[in-house]
């Protein structure tokens, strides 16, 4: 499903790399969470993934296709397998609820259906059933900017839900929410399902071990480790979010 | 309070829908549109006439005239025939060019561009009075210019600022500065640019004014204003009459076809003074009737208009 | 004063002194007063309209006419903008990762080369050319209203957009969307109710433009007031201007009114200085929206508009005429020099009016703006009766067109450049006076009023705090009307020597479309050249 090999990204030249020389293969069914301190590269990694960044080095594959190539007008079906949940949500402001969720699905259905959207979207139905999910439905015609942080980050996964992706990218997608909502809504995205691959990054290492079948810690742009959950010890995490000369992040 | 920009987006999509539903309905459309022209391009004669007329004059007494000439027509045509006023000399000859205007009273100039731009149109009909016309040269009494009667003598117009009337106009305009010419005066010899007033009225006002010394309009015109009492002869006189001209004259269509040409140029000639509505007529006309032209009158006006540009190529 | 700055004012200062120059300066050559009864006499006219039922119910039947032109226009100027918009945004040409390949450059470069030409003409050369295709048709107004208007949003909303925050568009085209779909549902909507209110200025703009462009013949209120002034019936002139100052003011109200609302600060000049995207929805804009939504149709039956006359034979046969009558475009007898002379007096007047213009709308904008009256010290009386006064001359002199100033100003101004300027910044200081007069009501007041109560008289505090900072928003309110008088001197040119507009006028007369064609390519190389100067000068004082 995804395949990082010896990839580098670099924002500015004589900075150091936000992902430096890192191999990783993600197959399906996999559920993957991403920890590690601010600054780690999590989110620089889910971009590669999602190709909205390219590798300064290395070579990225996406569901087959070089993520250099993804862009492509001809690679949409392709991309159309990948969901995204962004860290700041990315939801259109003016947009009703609804609408934004009917968006999951904007590259299924080309400019006339964007059109459609903007109108009064169809399968309403499947919308309302996705967030009933999440918890959202007595929103369902609310203008998204009128929702709070919690609310837009739902709506956000209900958006990615709908889509249904083959690869679904989360950068911090419970950070908004309460303890139990944020497990509840772990559960649902991190869920078994032999087609899917999940990649989550996650600040909350308890819920990263709990929902995950394998867990990278990331520390400068390196995958520090790569386990199965049962295997990684406190030990490995202290050492994970604390700088080399001990002090605390 | 969140409808706007719901009802922003249905406006989108509203205009969206209906430039499609336009455009989809228009297509249909414009196949019997096709088939209609296509049909007239044979030139059947056509049931409804469209008159027009260079606004040479008070648009107000034009539009008043025309619609009893119009009314005239119709009633001795038997058709359906409209008079449609236009605010500048050149849009009369577009409007003729195009279509819309079928049969047209205009000037010499005028004329003579609205036949070469139609294949096939031709100057049918004049008054009595168009194969002699004149155009007057007025001056401010205040110029201290005093009246001659040569066409050399034009000259001491040189270093005076001067008006026509409108760019297009025949005695407001071309004629004047083809006399000009003859008695070596040349546009740049004028004081400034010259000016266009737009009408023979209007250049009548300016030269009161003094906005301009001197001004040269349809001597016609003059005349009328005149025995109306509208010029104020303490600040205006006439300085020189040119020698005669072909001016105005009917222009129509080739549509029209010869039998209902040779029909208007039967109504026009058999406009009666003893009948009060058809005298009312020639009284706006000035003329004691209309008589028959053809376009080879005009040859000398196109020779004058080429020479000063008014007609390229 | 940085570089920039300097070198721009030393520019001005020459063009201005050349203008000057090429117009003259000798007084007993420019003013005739002789001419004083004429105008007098129109003046007096105004006191005095011709309110017989028969003119009124035409005058009332005439502004529905200009003001369906206003309505059309203004809706298909939104339709061109919205989809020019899209397409001259940067970022629809950007590749998923943000950078712009090879097709993308050209496609942005072309979307936006496209938008130039038309941008920089004149409603009525459009008016001019499409009289030629189309004959007697409400469309030419339509047309020659909203494609240039069009041209203008379609830049504007391509600014806004750019300003959206694009992370909903990128997430959208990450998941599999066309960059059209996902810049359309992703951004659009963020930027619509920038756009509508921009719509709104369009409109008042409009009214405007269908006003002059019935004076060349369009029909409406131009028409009959062209009709009335050839005949100097000045009574019946003022019955059509005082509809025209009513529905310009109406419309200037209700623009303003929603702008206000919405920002605070001015979109209508180019969208500078607007607040992010997520403004909350304005019930106003709203209502004003689904009025103008419910009175497309009804302004559409009213012109009786035929849109199959688009593409009738006798319209397809006329466009390939023109289009061989005008090829190649030839420069005519004078040659290149007349050209160039002609060209340099166009850009003479515009300099000329725009000066004017400013000097005048920066002394009246300030008892014309709502908040400066309680600032000086007469009583409360006389401020407002001031106010109200100095907004009346602005909206008079903003409604009455150009061409109309011109044939008044020519009574008592020599031929020449004068007359046309003068009419055309007697035209823009009512525009600018009123642009100016919204700066000055949203400016910060606290540095006046600290000042102020630390002793300072008023106009002391009004001199050391707020002339400087308005100082560069009245300059580029200046400079961006200078760019719209360039394109507006070629309405004056019915009064004599008036650069590329009476060439423009002489070769319409003449049918020369070979002519007709070079001088529009020469106005639009000036317009850009002006569009570009002052670009540049406004980022210099900014």
């Amino acid at each position: 499903m995804l395949d990082v090999r010896r990839s580098s990204v670099r924002y500015a030249p004589g900075t150091p790399p936000a992902i430096d020389r890192l191999s990783l293969h993600i197959g399906a069914g996999e559920r993957v969470s991403l920890i590690g301190p601010s600054g780690a590269g999590k989110s620089t990694l889910l971009a590669l993934a999602s190709g909205l960044t390219l590798p300064s080095q290395g070579e990225v594959d996406v569901l087959g296709v070089s993520s250099s190539i993804l862009g492509h007008r001809r690679h949409r079906s392709t991309r159309r397998r990948i969901g995204t949940v962004r860290q700041d949500y990315a939801l259109v402001g003016p947009l009703r609820v609804a609408q934004n969720v009917a968006a999951g699905r904007l590259g299924q259905v080309g400019l006339f259906g964007a059109l459609r959207i903007l109108v009064r979207p169809k399968d309403l139905g499947e919308i309302e059933d996705v967030l009933q999910a999440v918890g959202l439905s007595e929103h369902l015609w609310q203008r998204a900017d009128r929702l709070s942080g919690g609310q837009q980050q739902r709506a956000a996964i209900a958006r990615v839900l709908h889509q249904a992706p083959a690869l679904l990218l989360l950068d911090e997608p419970v950070s908004a929410l309460d303890p139990a909502r944020s497990d509840a809504v772990m559960a649902l995205l991190m869920g078994p399902d032999p087609d899917r691959a999940v990649i989550a990054s996650l600040h909350d290492a308890d819920l990263a071990l709990k929902h995950s079948t394998r867990i990278v810690g990331l520390r400068e742009g390196r995958a520090v480790f790569d386990l199965r959950p049962e295997l990684v010890t406190g030990e490995m995490l202290r050492a994970l979010y604390h700088l080399d000369d001990g002090s605390p992040t | 309070m969140n409808l706007l920009s719901h009802r922003s987006r249905r406006l989108i999509g509203l205009v969206l829908a209906s430039s499609l539903l336009a455009a989809a309905c228009g297509s249909s459309e414009a196949d019997s549109t096709d088939a209609d022209s296509a049909g007239a391009e044979t030139p059947a004669a056509p049931t409804a006439l469209n008159l027009g007329a260079i606004p040479d004059q008070d648009p107000e007494i034009l539009a008043r005239n025309y619609g009893l000439v119009a009314d005239y027509l119709s009633q001795e045509l038997e058709m359906d025939v409209t008079f449609q006023p236009v605010t500048e000399y050149d849009a009369a000859v577009t409007q003729f060019r195009v279509g819309d205007l079928d049969l047209v009273w205009f000037g010499g100039l005028t004329g003579v561009q609205a036949r070469l731009q139609v294949d096939g149109a031709r100057a049918i009909s004049q008054r009595d009075i168009d194969a002699e016309f004149t155009t007057v040269f007025i001056a401010g009494t205040d110029t201290g210019i005093e009246p001659f009667d040569t066409v050399a003598g034009l000259s001491t117009i040189a270093g005076r600022t001067l008006t026509f009337g409108s760019d297009s106009s025949t005695s407001g305009r071309l004629m004047p500065q083809s006399f000009l010419s003859q008695a070596g005066v040349a546009l740049e010899d004028l004081e400034g640019e010259p000016g266009f007033s737009g009408s023979h009225d209007a250049t009548i006002e300016l030269v009161s004014a003094g906005t301009y010394e001197v001004g040269a309009l349809n001597s016609q015109v003059w005349a009328a204003r005149l025995e109306e009492g509208a010029v104020d002869t303490s600040k205006v006189q006439v300085i020189f009459e040119t020698p005669t001209y072909y001016d105005y004259h009917w222009v129509a269509r080739p549509e029209l076809g010869d039998d209902l040409i040779a029909r208007i140029q039967g109504a026009l000639e058999g406009l009666d003074p003893s009948v009060p509505e058809e005298a009312v007529i020639l009284e706006f006309f000035g003329a004691a009737s209309f008589v028959e032209t053809v376009d080879a009158n005009y040859a000398d006006i196109e020779a004058v208009a080429r020479d000063i540009g008014k007609i390229e190529g | 004063m940085d570089a920039a700055r300097r070198r721009w004012l030393i520019v001005v200062a020459l063009g201005l002194s050349i203008s000057i120059g090429r117009a003259g300066i000798d007084p007993s050559r420019l003013v005739n007063t002789n001419g004083w009864s004429q105008v007098s006499s129109f003046l007096a006219a105004a006191v005095q309209p011709d309110l017989s039922s028969e003119l009124v119910l035409v005058a009332a039947r005439e502004s529905l006419v200009t003001l369906a032109f206003a309505l059309l226009g203004t809706t298909l100027a939104m339709v061109i903008g919205l989809v020019g918009g899209v397409a001259s945004t940067e970022r629809v040409w950007r590749s998923l990762d943000g950078s712009r390949s090879r097709r993308g450059r050209m496609g942005w470069l072309l979307a936006r080369l496209s938008l130039i030409i038309p941008r920089s003409m004149h409603e009525v050369v459009f008016g001019l050319l499409l009289v030629n295709v189309l004959g007697l048709n409400p469309l030419v107004a339509v047309l020659a209203i909203g494609i240039p208007f069009g041209a203008v949003t379609a830049k504007v909303f391509a600014e806004i957009l750019d300003e959206v925050p694009g992370d909903a568009e990128r997430t959208l085209r990450a998941g599999g969307a066309s960059p059209m779909a996902a810049l359309l549902v992703g951004t659009v909507p963020s930027a619509a109710a920038d756009l509508l209110s921009y719509g709104f200025y369009r409109f008042e703009c409009g009214i405007r433009s269908a006003a002059v462009l019935g004076i060349v013949g369009a029909g409406g209120l131009g028409f009959q007031l062209a009709l009335s002034f050839q005949s100097l019936r000045y009574e019946q002139v003022w019955t059509f201007l005082w509809a025209l100052i009513i529905i310009s003011g109406f419309a200037d109200r209700l623009s303003s009114l929603i702008r206000r609302r919405r920002n605070r600060t001015a979109v209508a000049w180019r969208g500078s200085d607007r607040e992010s995207a997520a403004a909350p929805a304005d019930p106003v804009l709203r209502s004003a929206v689904a009025l103008g939504a419910a009175a497309i149709p009804v302004a559409y039956w009213w012109l009786s508009i035929d849109l199959t006359t688009l593409w009738a034979p006798r319209a397809r046969q006329l466009a390939g005429e023109l289009v061989r009558d005008s090829i190649p475009p030839r420069v005519g007898a004078g040659g290149l020099a007349e050209l160039l002379r002609d060209a340099g007096d166009t850009v003479a007047l515009a300099v000329l009016s725009i000066v004017l213009a400013w000097g005048v709308a920066s002394i009246l904008a300030f008892p014309a703006s709502r908040t400066h009256r309680h600032r000086i010290g007469i009583d409360r009386a006389s401020r407002r009766l001031l106010t109200a006064l100095t907004r009346f001359v602005l909206l008079v002199s903003r409604s009455v067109p150009p061409p109309v100033w011109a044939l008044v100003v020519v009574f008592v101004l020599f031929p020449g450049l004068w007359p046309g300027a003068v009419a055309l910044a007697i035209y823009n200081a009512g525009v600018l006076g009123r642009l100016q007069s919204e700066v000055i009501e949203n400016l910060d007041r606290s540095p006046e009023d600290v000042l102020r109560s630390s002793g300072a008289s008023s106009l002391g505090a009004i001199l050391l705090a707020t002339v400087p900072a308005l100082g560069g928003r009245f300059v580029a309110l200046g400079l961006y009307r200078w760019e719209v008088a360039i394109r507006e001197t070629v309405v004056v040119g019915v009064v004599g020597a008036a650069g590329l507009g009476r060439r423009l006028d002489e070769q319409t007369s003449s049918f020369d479309y070979q002519g007709i064609l070079a001088t529009i390519l020469a106005l639009i190389v000036v317009t850009l050249a002006v569009d570009v100067a002052s670009a540049s000068m406004r980022r210099s004082v900014r």
